[in-house]
C-alpha cells in the first residue's frame, strides 16, 4: 500500500467518524427524527434534545460488566498505537542511498551520483536553466524526482523529450535501472519581452 | 471596446500509443500527519487517564471538568448544535480530502515517447509562458493571463491598430504557444481585447 493509500484510506476512516458523530448529535439537538418523521429504529440513540450529551449513569453504565475495561483500554491503545504509526509514516522517504546494479551482481551505484549525473546532464540541455534530481525511495524501489527550471519562452514539451532520450535514457542504461520511474516537475521563468517598437 | 474570442481545446489525442498520462494525486501527507496529531493528542491524555483510574487512583481535575461538562449540556444547548456541525463540516472536509487528486496547481504533461516518466507543468509557468506569448503579439502593451486547470484566460491591452486584428493574432498565436505547453490536455483559450489604458 503506498502512503498516498494509506492517507486517504486513514482520512476518510476520520472523517466518516466525525461526520458520523456531527450528524448523531444534530440529529439528536435539533429534534429531526420527530421534525422529519425519519422512523429511526427504537434502540436509537440520543434522540431526546433534552437528555445530556453524557450522562454519568450513562457513563458508567457498562463499568461493572467483566468486558469494559479490557475493551475501553484496548481499543484506546489500538487509537494511540495507530496515530503514533500513522504519524511517523509522514516522516520523509529520505534518499535511496546505494543503489544495487541488476546485471553486476554485488557492485553498488550511490544513489546521489546517479542523481548529480543526470542533473548535470539535464542542465546542460538547450533552453534548460537549472536541474535538481533527488534519488528517492529504497534500494529495491528507486525513484528519481526532479526539477526542471527552463528559460524564458522555452517549451517543455520538447525538453522533456531530449530529457528521455538524453540524460535519462543514459542513467537508465549505465544503471540497468531499466524501469526506473521518474516525477518530473517542469517550470518556466517569465523573463523580460523584447518589444517591437 | 471588448472583443472576445475563444479558442476550443483540440480533441484529447487518440488512445493509440500507449496510456495517456495519469494525473499526479497527492500523497495529502499535511492532512494526514495534521489529523494523525490531533488524534495521538486527544487519545494519549484519555488512555492516560483510564490506566491512572483503573489502578486505584483519583481521576484528575480536567476529566472530572469534562465529564461534569457532558453531563450538565442538553443535546439541544447552542454549543453541543455548533460542535456538531463543525463536527459535520470538518468530517465532509476529510472525506473530500481522501477523494480528490488535489495538487491543482500542477497541468499534467503529455511524456509521450519517454517511458516511466510523469511530468508535470505548474499553472504559473502556463500563464508566464502564455503571457510572454500574447506581449509578442504586435500593438499589445499589456496582458493579464489567469491559468485554471481548464481554461486560460487572456486579457489584452492594445496600443495601437484594430481590434479585431489583434484578437485575431492573439488567437492564433496563443493557440500555437497552448500546444508549445505540452499538456495531455491543453487549456481553451479565453482572449479579451481591449484599448490601452
Amino acid at each position: 500500500m503506498t502512503r498516498s493509500a494509506l492517507n486517504r484510506t486513514l482520512l476518510a476512516v476520520a472523517g466518516a467518524v466525525l461526520l458520523g458523530g456531527g450528524v448523531l448529535l444534530l440529529i439528536g439537538g435539533l429534534d429531526l427524527d420527530r421534525r422529519l418523521h425519519l422512523h429511526l429504529p427504537a434502540g436509537w440513540p440520543l434522540t431526546d434534545p433534552h437528555q445530556s450529551v453524557l450522562s454519568a449513569t450513562a457513563r458508567t453504565r457498562w463499568t461493572g460488566t467483566s468486558w469494559w475495561w479490557p475493551v475501553v483500554l484496548g481499543g484506546l491503545t489500538v487509537c494511540v498505537l495507530l496515530a503514533l504509526w500513522w504519524l511517523l509514516a509522514q516522516l520523509g522517504r529520505g534518499a535511496a542511498g546505494d543503489l544495487p546494479i541488476p546485471d553486476l551482481t554485488g557492485t553498488r551505484v550511490r544513489g546521489e551520483a546517479l542523481a548529480r549525473a543526470v542533473a548535470t546532464e539535464a542542465g546542460q540541455l538547450p533552453g534548460v536553466i537549472r536541474a535538481r534530481v533527488r534519488m528517492l525511495g529504497n534500494a529495491r524501489r528507486p525513484r528519481a524526482r526532479m526539477v526542471l527550471t527552463l528559460g524564458p519562452g522555452t517549451a517543455p514539451g520538447p525538453v522533456l523529450a531530449a530529457l528521455g532520450a538524453g540524460p535519462l535514457a543514459r542513467a537508465r542504461a549505465s544503471s540497468g535501472l531499466a524501469d526506473l520511474p521518474v516525477d518530473a516537475r517542469i517550470q518556466v521563468e517569465g523573463g523580460r519581452v523584447s518589444r517591437v517598437r | 471596446m471588448t472583443t472576445a474570442a475563444t479558442a476550443p481545446a483540440p480533441a484529447a489525442e487518440a488512445a493509440a500509443g500507449g496510456a495517456r498520462p495519469r494525473r499526479p494525486w497527492s500523497s495529502r501527507r499535511n492532512a494526514a500527519a495534521a489529523t494523525a496529531l490531533l488524534s495521538l493528542c486527544l487519545a494519549g491524555p484519555v488512555l492516560y487517564e483510564e490506566v491512572y483510574i483503573r489502578t486505584g487512583h483519583r481521576a484528575h481535575g480536567w476529566r472530572i471538568r469534562i465529564t461534569d461538562t457532558l453531563a450538565d449540556h442538553t443535546l439541544n444547548s447552542p454549543w453541543v448544535i455548533a460542535a456538531a456541525a463543525v463536527g459535520c463540516v470538518l468530517g465532509l472536509w476529510l472525506l473530500v480530502l481522501a477523494s480528490t487528486p488535489g495538487l491543482r496547481r500542477l497541468l499534467t504533461m503529455s511524456a509521450s515517447g519517454t517511458r516511466g516518466v510523469g511530468a508535470v507543468l505548474d499553472r504559473r509557468s502556463a500563464a508566464a509562458m502564455l503571457h510572454r506569448a500574447t506581449l509578442e503579439v504586435p500593438g499589445v502593451s499589456g496582458a493579464r493571463v489567469r491559468v485554471g486547470r481548464r481554461r486560460a484566460s487572456i486579457r489584452a491591452w492594445v496600443r495601437f491598430g484594430a481590434h479585431e486584428e489583434a484578437r485575431e493574432a492573439l488567437v492564433t498565436v496563443l493557440s500555437a504557444e497552448r500546444e508549445r505547453l505540452g499538456l495531455v490536455r491543453p487549456p481553451t483559450v479565453n482572449v479579451k481585447v481591449r484599448g490601452a489604458r
